[in-house]
């Protein structure tokens, strides 16, 4: 019982910590329309509430941290592969669809730094 | 509810983490061949349900494995045939992978390991594609050890093990670790290095009380009664026994029970108690048969059969034999089996079993469904 409290302690305390960067990753790094963006995040949250209760998934934050930052690159570089024909202006998502989610989601890693508590 | 906060009401997509564990208790009430035509009321295709279902059915595997084998077939085939699209990002694939990962490792446990072997492979095809594949793979990689522990290939466990300990404990799954640790020791047991066999399930059984790896350490300790029987250690043997099941009949882990009865019958045995030893056998057995596991309930026949064989009873262990060999003839043998089995057949038509071909046999079998 006091496991899977700690487990949604854990959930929820990335999820705040990390909402705000999520919305930009995919609004700025990635281009994605505000009202779209919105749609992924709530998305990516409810998935996100449910790996965390899969086998296989760490406990500790950090590692589950990654986990949501990189299915979120993930999510922002498939939403232009998914628009055929489409390319980006903006010169940033240009840079992050070009880099791979991979690279991006390390750089927005390091952003938060090494603690995820201290992000609180 | 405190996932309601992750959880966003009003959208109408999924069941809430509370409804799908009631959901997913629902559905595992229905008889499977009404669950298609209902799948809609029955929600099946809720990702929140199908992950409480596999939560589900990895305990369901401890305590009436055919059936969650059944439970987790179905579900595969549910997903896979038409192609549902399920749950959000990688959610489909994941759940292919981890129906298939479960009714391998059912499979596994009921030895049919053909079948075992088949639904890694499906589930390798699936993981490959979902988030998180490192770990995924890892834990098929776990299941294919095991397996390869049945076939008997002690050399090779004790050769891959530390790999893949190294790996579980990079990605930061200390339980999976464990789990191999496990099969490392089982290997040592099997090979005669009894001292360090000791000493590894000693490390886990203590490693798994602390870190509260509750199944962990009951079946550490399962172990460590056995040996302890096998060397004649009665008292830390009965100490071991006692712990074990306290904590198996918690968790309702039928299979190690009925293991741990089996151990005492050896135990019994080992103390020239033959009648109380028999009596544990047939006990053994009968849970074993009350669960499906087929292989278990013939090894325990020829376990049988050679404890009357010294007692002077040669009809009685005939009979025991006889009833064996039409679950080893369902049963894929590799050669070694099927030479000891044809032994064994010969000597029966001469009405003189052959002690030999019957310890080979049922040593053969010992380990096909640990």
């Amino acid at each position: 019982m006091e496991q899977g409290f700690s487990r949604e302690r854990r959930v929820r305390s990335i999820i705040s910590t990390a909402s705000r960067l999520i919305e930009s990753t995919l609004t700025h790094d990635y281009g994605v329309p505000q009202d779209e963006a919105v749609r992924l995040e709530e998305e990516l949250f409810t998935w996100f509430d449910r790996l965390s209760r899969r086998p296989g998934v760490p406990e500790s934050l950090r590692v589950l941290r990654s986990h949501l930052i990189s299915m979120t690159c993930k999510v922002g570089h498939v939403y232009w592969s998914g628009r055929v024909g489409e390319n980006p202006s903006d010169e940033r998502v240009k840079r992050s669809l070009a880099l791979g989610p991979e690279i991006i989601a390390i750089e927005i890693e390091k952003q938060l730094g090494d603690d995820p508590a201290e992000n609180q | 509810m405190t996932a309601s906060l992750i959880y966003f009401p009003g959208k109408g997509q999924f069941l809430s983490p509370e409804e799908g564990r009631k959901a997913a208790e629902s559905v595992l009430a229905t008889p499977l061949e009404q669950r298609r035509e209902r799948c809609v009321e029955l929600h099946l295709e809720d990702p929140e349900q199908l992950l409480c279902v596999s939560t589900l059915l990895w305990r369901l595997g401890e305590i009436e494995p055919a059936r969650a084998f059944r439970e987790a077939e179905f579900f595969y085939s549910f997903i896979e045939v038409p192609r549902r699209p399920i749950g959000v990002f990688d959610e489909r694939d994941y759940y292919l992978g981890e129906f298939a990962l479960i009714a391998g490792g059912v499979a596994r446990i009921l030895s049919k390991r053909a079948d075992a072997k088949r639904w890694f492979d499906l589930a390798e095809s699936h993981f490959v594609l979902a988030h998180n594949a490192s770990a995924h793979i890892a834990r098929l990689a776990y299941q294919r050890l095991a397996l390869t522990l049945e076939e008997r290939d002690f050399e090779s466990v004790i050769q891959r093990t530390p790999r893949w300990v190294e790996a579980f404990t990079r990605l930061d799954l200390p339980e999976d670790a464990l789990k191999c640790r496990f099969l490392e020791a089982t290997a040592l047991k099997e090979t005669g290095r009894l001292q360090d066999a000791k000493h590894g399930f000693h490390g886990i059984k203590q490693e798994a009380a602390q870190k509260r790896f509750e199944r962990l350490e009951a079946m550490a300790s399962e172990n460590l009664f056995q040996m302890h029987a096998f060397l004649g250690e009665v008292a830390e043997a009965v100490a071991e026994a006692g712990q074990a099941s306290t904590i198996l009949a918690r968790l309702n882990n039928r299979v190690s029970l009925a293991k741990l009865q089996l151990g005492v019958g050896y135990l019994m045995r080992s103390q020239g108690n033959l009648p109380e030893s028999v009596k544990a056998f047939r006990n053994a057995q009968h849970q074993f048969s009350e669960i499906e596991m087929h292989a278990d309930v013939a090894a325990t026949h020829l376990v049988l059969a050679d404890l009357l064989l010294d007692a002077s009873q040669p009809a009685q262990a005939e009979w025991e034999i006889r009833a064996a060999l039409p679950i080893v003839d369902s049963l894929k043998l590799v050669p070694e089996g099927i030479a000891a089995l044809s032994l064994l057949r010969d000597s029966l038509r001469r009405r003189q079993i052959d002690r030999q071909a019957l310890r080979s046999l049922n040593g053969y079998f010992e380990e096909l469904g640990s």
